[in-house]
């Protein structure tokens, strides 16, 4: 017998193996949230689209980062950050929208028709959440109206309901009733039809991704985020006022318009200032979040404290 | 190491993480409103240990409550001068909250009537309170009460940490009540 244990040359791990796997596993500690947040936007595809000079603002937008690790969509966890660590969670496949209620033409709609329906457009858009933070995003997408025109709403539609995916299964979220779930929101039917009303289908020039309300969500970008309704199955147009769920959990603190107003702070906080993700100091919140031009026709006449 | 220390060294940690934590998530994009989020969480738990530490009499070989009253009162100021310089020291934002917003009412409430268990553990100031001490020190139920009324009003929808943070409560107090153990 020997008096060394002898190892066999095909035992022992390559050096270059050896170095190369320290280096995979220290990097992938260092920057697994970095890597994670990338992979996940890495695998959406490019779309074609114009770009948009007559709605967009010009400031800096917030990074691809930044937009798809800071989520508030509670169907995929309550946490910031549990959005883009449960995005396969969501189910895109063979989407399918439907356009229903006061309408002439109600019709199903695959979501890969849709996008071919009408032209993508680039609208860079600030995002100011009910929470006090806000954020600059390059959507792609076509005004809500276009969509809206094609079902040819009856003199009866005065509000158009939307409502998200009800997956009690599959979703993190709604295996509690944390809110009364499927989500819903709603807007006047003028507020529908305003061209800066957009339904979004992709950010930064590429197919949304899941934790961003893939595959078409609304962006109303003169409301607080939580109406920019996320991962929509059904817009119904209607009568009467539709439920809302932030509207319904708590009516006192999230009106059915909700519109950006640094004047009717939210019950519990004040809504004068905002961060902008990304930035250390707060600044100040503008009337319609910065958008008045384009929207504050639609409630002239109208009290903005009661009307909240 | 004394007890004092070692309680005074291990409690101040969690701190030190909070601040250095974002040197290695380049995911934290609201500093202010994680550090603030962060310095209250560990508030809230400390405050639950000071009232359980007498539960049994052996907690007291590894932590010293009066040191640990004390930082829990740091970690408290820390917490409440963060959020007094996310409002850039504006006395205007800082009046219309405190005049109008309950929750950060309650957060006054609660630090206001901490002042005097932090002060009243200086030995000299202890010994000239007398019997009243233990009385003064029962406050801290009412400024637990007040903490979680703080934290609940901040909350928008899932409750879930804030009902685990009531269920240690009503855990503590029941073995108040009921001890397990004779302290001698």
């Amino acid at each position: 017998m020997s008096k060394y244990n002898i190892i066999k040359e095909s035992e022992v791990t390559d050096e270059k193996l050896f170095h190369n796997r320290r280096k995979i596993i220290k990097s992938s500690i260092a920057f697994s949230f970095f890597t994670l947040s990338n992979l996940l936007f890495a695998k959406t595809e490019d779309l074609t689209f114009k770009k948009d000079l007559q709605y967009s603002t010009n400031e800096q937008t917030n990074t691809i980062k930044q937009i798809t690790s800071y989520n508030n969509f509670y169907e995929l966890g309550v946490g910031k950050r549990d959005p883009m660590l449960n995005a396969n969670k969501l189910q895109t496949d063979n989407w399918k929208l439907s356009i229903e209620g006061e309408v002439e033409n109600s019709f199903v709609i695959d979501v890969d028709d849709l996008l071919k329906k009408f032209e993508l457009e680039e609208r860079i858009y600030r995002l100011r959440c009910v929470e006090a933070w806000s954020m600059v995003i390059p959507w792609i997408g076509f005004e809500l109206n276009k969509i809206i025109k094609l079902s040819k709403p009856t003199s009866k539609a005065k509000y158009v309901a939307f409502e998200s995916i009800l997956d009690r299964e599959n979703l993190p979220g709604q295996k509690r009733e944390i809110l009364n779930w499927p989500y819903r929101e709603g807007l006047r039917i003028d507020e529908a039809m305003n061209p800066l009303a957009i339904i979004s289908v992709g950010l930064y020039g590429r197919v949304l991704p899941n934790q961003n309300g893939s595959p078409i969500r609304l962006v109303v970008p003169w409301k607080y985020g939580f109406k920019s309704i996320k991962s929509i199955v059904k817009i119904k147009l209607v009568e009467k006022q539709p439920v809302c769920t932030w509207n319904q959990q708590t009516p006192n603190e999230y009106g059915f318009y909700s519109n950006v107003n640094p004047y009717v702070s939210h019950p519990r906080w004040s809504q004068t200032r905002e961060r902008r993700i990304g930035e250390f100091r707060k600044r100040d919140t503008k009337m319609f979040n910065g958008y008045s031009k384009f929207v504050s026709h639609m409630y002239d006449g109208m009290d903005l404290k009661k009307n909240f | 190491m004394s007890i004092k220390s070692k309680t005074l060294f291990y409690f101040n940690i969690p701190i030190f993480l909070i601040f250095i934590y974002p040197l290695i998530d380049n995911l934290i994009f609201d500093f202010m409103a994680y550090t603030i989020k962060m310095t209250g969480y560990v508030t809230l738990i400390y405050l639950l240990l000071i009232l359980s530490l007498p539960l049994y009499n052996k907690f007291g070989q590894y932590i010293d409550r009066k040191v640990l009253g004390l930082i829990t009162f740091s970690y408290a100021l820390v917490h409440f001068f963060l959020y007094i310089f996310d409002n850039s020291f504006n006395f205007k934002l800082l009046l219309d909250d405190l005049l109008f917003r309950r929750y950060i009412q309650s957060g006054y409430i609660a630090l206001l009537l901490f002042i005097p268990l932090a002060i009243t553990s200086i030995d000299y100031i202890k010994n000239l309170t007398k019997s009243y001490w233990h009385l003064i020190h029962r406050l801290i139920y009412i400024i637990i009460v007040f903490s979680f009324i703080h934290y609940n009003m901040i909350i928008k929808a899932d409750y879930m940490v804030f009902y685990i943070y009531v269920f240690l409560f009503l855990l503590i107090i029941f073995f108040k009540l009921f001890p397990l153990y004779k302290n001698e």
